[in-house]
């Protein structure tokens, strides 16, 4: 059986989890950061569909639905937000002053502050564990 | 033109994450295990490669004084393979632009040339140091680009802050 990492000692199946337990002098001040973002004023339910669309587009693994920005039951406050997320996602410098004033005619600074550092904690992860993982062409992972 | 106006320290308005941040930043930075040097180039590549003004501008002293001068700064480019850079500075620079282009596409080659210099641990902590890097950078870009600034040289990010 090979393990789901190239790097030595990552053995299990949760890539990022097992990495980050080589080095808890990280590993405990990112769960912090990340259970303080998920505390703050955003609702945990948005929080997860951002770091949904943010992992599918970045092609990890999701579990769950994968938000659609033009669905139709969102409303203009979640749409704003995951619009927000998935530009993060594929390049910031699409983010113009029309989705920034969408988003706050919405969230609160507050919101926006907590929204932002989410989606790079996101992207953060999700590139991690692509990096980290082996590759499938590399046989039973 | 914008209807709302966002402040530069517009992440101080949620604290408690801000601070963990850079509780977290701190002591991958000064408390790591990779030297600063490493790390420093890994950031300043996904700066020029993410396109954030400020972090291009930005040097970290602790990296300048392990010897990152500027002329080797320089040599972070697209040329940088034929560059007199050192093989350590190509392997992480060839790392972070599989991160930030396409993270599935690390090469067996690169995962050995990554082990030769780093320990698993070290692996790691570059790693998330790179995602920590591009993640930031692109809040940067995302809440309005800044305009282009000269260097800088600041403090390393420590934890406590000095």
């Amino acid at each position: 059986m090979t393990s789901a990492s190239w790097v030595p000692g990552v053995e299990g199946k949760r890539v990022v989890d097992d990495a980050l337990a080589l080095r808890p002098d990280l590993e405990g001040p990112l769960d912090d950061l990340r259970t303080t973002i998920r505390n703050g004023p955003v609702e945990p339910e948005l929080l997860d569909a951002c770091d949904a669309l943010i992992r599918h587009r970045l092609g990890v693994p999701v579990k769950g639905p994968i938000p659609d920005t033009g669905a139709a039951d969102l409303d203009d406050r979640q749409r704003a937000v995951l619009v927000l997320a998935e530009q993060f996602v594929i390049d910031p410098h699409g983010i113009d002053s029309a989705m920034r004033d969408a988003l706050l005619d919405h969230c609160s600074l507050a919101e926006l502050a907590t929204l932002v550092q989410a989606c790079a904690v996101f992207d953060a992860l999700a590139r991690m564990e692509a990096v980290l993982s082996r590759p499938a062409s590399d046989g039973d992972a | 033109m914008a209807r709302h106006r966002i402040p530069p320290d517009v992440l101080d308005q949620n604290p408690d994450a801000a601070a963990a941040f850079w509780r977290l930043y701190g002591i991958l930075w000064s408390h790591g295990t990779v030297d600063q040097p490493t790390k420093e180039v890994a950031r300043l590549r996904n700066a020029r490669t993410t396109g954030c003004n400020y972090c291009k501008a930005v040097r970290f002293e602790g990296a300048r004084e392990a010897g990152l001068t500027e002329n080797r700064v320089d040599l972070i480019d697209d040329d940088y393979r034929s560059s007199a850079l050192a093989e350590r500075d190509k392997v992480v620079i060839a790392y972070v632009d599989t991160m930030l282009h396409d993270p599935h596409a690390l090469t067996p080659a690169q995962r050995e040339a990554l082990l030769s210099e780093l320990d698993a641990g070290q692996v790691v902590e570059l790693t998330l140091g790179i995602g920590l890097f591009h993640g930031f950078s692109k809040i940067a870009v995302a809440l309005g680009p800044p305009p282009d600034m000269p260097t800088m040289v600041v403090p390393t990010p420590d934890w406590p802050p000095r």
